[in-house]
């Protein structure tokens, strides 16, 4: 009896702080990071990330290969969203060499990388539903992203790391049936959205969920790093694509969507409406590629003059930069990969500390994080 | 007989004939007069050394000093560049200041980015600027970790990517990519490499 009491009495002290440590094999971190929780019942009140088990040394690697060869490894930091993160480094030496892309080229580049913008706002749908509890979405959403893998393999013969782009313009004219694959898969689109609404948008543990979570402001997420679509539903208009057009989207009519509150449902939003406003860029850019070539001329073995070049796109996931110093020889002086999941990763101890540990797993899902990115 | 082989290898081994030599395009132009250089060079003298303008971006070039964080203060607060965007550095190992740390900030209200190159010696350190820009925690431990910079008052500078005990920082120009930290991989995973064939011993 008297043992009894002895370890009641430590449950009711049971007042002091405990260590869990969360990963780095754990399904809902998207991929492998660890996470050590510092908790006061049930509540975060520190937490410091774990990261690097997957750092492959990518800038490092970059800097013994010629700037051709060094494009495919690009596509293997965010693996998810690969056409845009090889457009992202493809256009920094474009702009570095001063190079004209053909039209032609760009309109295909812009549909590919829209395509790859929905795709990866599908898997983060998917996962981070899944994250919270909603098992159905993450089948609807892979059924929807198998199609655009399709329309990849089509145009590049590859689904996942595609290499989808040379520098000076695109390896190859896309193949017939492009233009109908691209349009049937437009139109089913709108419907499947809202299937993904219709199972979350209005449900009550989803709302109880994702609202009020994981909230801030959008100052402190300007000065934390944040970008993309998290820095938006924040509701900071910002988006590359408008404030520094490349490729040609200053072209085409769309918007840019916003949250107000800042929280994990907002950021929903963001993401959902984000997939419709790119399907109405594609529908502009299938209507209207233009003829001619689709690759300007490139020397086979490219010497960039003496300088320093720094680019960034509106990644699925946010501002990716590539910030590349040229010597003069054939291989670039320096690589630096501004990864956008690195910075917004980094706000995860800001949006956390106050909240439940089963919030922490929420907000992971929200900042959309892929940890080949951060690690490089 | 000896000579003419030696002659022959050498007319083998001739490089293969090249196009003629192109004339070195100088992409840099001078950044004298724009607003931003001249206020920062009237403000801060004895910090700013030069500016410059590559394609379209403008690159601010600076030495350390004791008044930097008042510099990259009046940059936030007055020039409104509220994001720091990204922090990162290059190695330089034939330059006496060996090391440059790049500054990567951007304005959301004048839509401007603006890259700033502060150069150091070896063993120098920094002031950090993670009380200014909080983004800046991560990146300069990046830099830490790859480089071995070190900044003043971080909050928390250690490894990011590499292991804690780690000895060495791979992105110096100096790094041979085959020498992994031998002693660390014997102590975690119980094998040493050959530096040079890459063999496990």
């Amino acid at each position: 009896m008297i043992e009894d009491k002895k370890v009641e009495e430590k449950f009711v002290d049971a007042t002091e702080e405990l260590v869990l440590n969360m990963g780095p094999q754990h399904p809902s971190t998207h991929g492998v990071l660890r996470v050590i929780l510092k908790l006061h019942h049930e509540k975060v009140v520190d937490l410091d990330c774990d990261i690097g088990y997957l750092h492959r040394g990518v800038e490092k690697i970059s800097e013994n290969l010629s700037y051709k060869l060094a494009a495919p490894y690009m596509d293997r930091l965010d693996y998810i969203a690969a056409v845009s993160n090889n457009l992202a480094y493809v256009e920094t030496v474009e702009k570095l060499i001063g190079v004209e892309v053909p039209k032609k080229a760009q309109y295909i580049r812009v549909i590919l990388t829209e395509l790859n913008r929905i795709a990866s706002h599908l898997l983060w749908l998917a996962t981070h539903a899944l994250d919270i509890g909603a098992m159905t979405v993450f089948l609807y959403c892979f059924r929807e992203r198998e199609e655009i893998l399709n329309i990849f393999e089509m145009v590049t013969g590859a689904r996942l790391t595609t290499n989808a782009f040379r520098i000076g313009g695109i390896p190859a004219d896309v193949p017939e049936g492009f233009e109908k694959a691209v349009k049937d898969f437009c139109k089913i689109l709108p419907g499947r959205i809202e299937e993904y609404e219709g199972l979350l948008t209005k449900n009550r543990i989803w709302i109880a969920r994702t609202k009020n979570i994981g909230v801030i402001s959008g100052e402190d997420a300007i000065a934390i790093g944040l970008t993309g679509p998290s820095l938006r539903g924040s509701g900071v208009k910002w988006d590359l694509r408008k404030a520094h057009p490349y490729e040609c989207y200053d072209e085409f009519d769309f918007e840019i969507p916003t949250g107000k509150n800042g929280d994990t449902y907002d950021r929903y939003l963001v993401r959902l409406e984000e997939m419709r406003q790119a399907r109405k860029i594609i529908l502009q850019a299938i209507d209207g590629i233009p003829d001619g070539d689709y690759m300007a001329k490139v020397p086979k073995m490219l010497r960039p003059p003496k300088g320093e070049v720094y680019h960034s796109i509106e990644a699925p996931k946010g501002e990716l930069g590539f910030y590349i110093v040229s010597d003069g020889s054939t291989k670039p002086y320096r690589v630096r990969i501004k990864g956008p999941s690195f910075f917004n990763l980094q706000a995860l101890k800001t949006l956390c500390v106050g909240h439940y540990v089963a919030d922490v797993v929420a907000i992971i899902g929200t900042l959309d994080i892929v940890l080949g990115e951060i690690d490089r | 007989m000896a000579e003419e082989n030696k002659k022959n290898s050498e007319k083998k081994t001739a490089p293969p004939k090249r196009p003629p030599k192109k004339e070195e395009v100088n992409l840099y132009e001078d950044l004298a007069g724009a607003e931003i250089f001249e206020n920062l060079k009237s403000k801060f003298s004895d910090l700013v050394v030069d500016g410059k303008k590559i394609r379209g971006q403008n690159i601010i070039y600076l030495k350390n000093g004791e008044n930097l964080l008042d510099l990259f203060i009046y940059l936030r607060d007055e020039e409104k560049f509220d994001m720091l965007a990204d922090l990162t550095a290059i190695d330089y190992p034939e330059r006496e200041k060996r090391f440059t740390v790049l500054y990567n900030l951007y304005s959301f209200s004048k839509l401007e980015r603006l890259l700033i190159r502060l150069d150091i010696s070896e063993g120098e350190e920094v002031e950090t600027v993670s009380n200014i820009w909080p983004s800046a925690n991560w990146p300069e431990r990046e830099v830490f970790d790859m480089f071995g910079i070190k900044f003043k008052n971080h909050p928390d500078l250690r490894r990011i990517l590499l292991p804690e005990d780690w000895k060495t920082h791979p992105l110096r120009k100096d790094f041979n990519v085959k020498d992994r930290d031998q002693d660390w991989m014997e102590k975690h995973l119980g094998i040493r490499e050959d530096v040079n064939t890459g063999e496990v011993k």
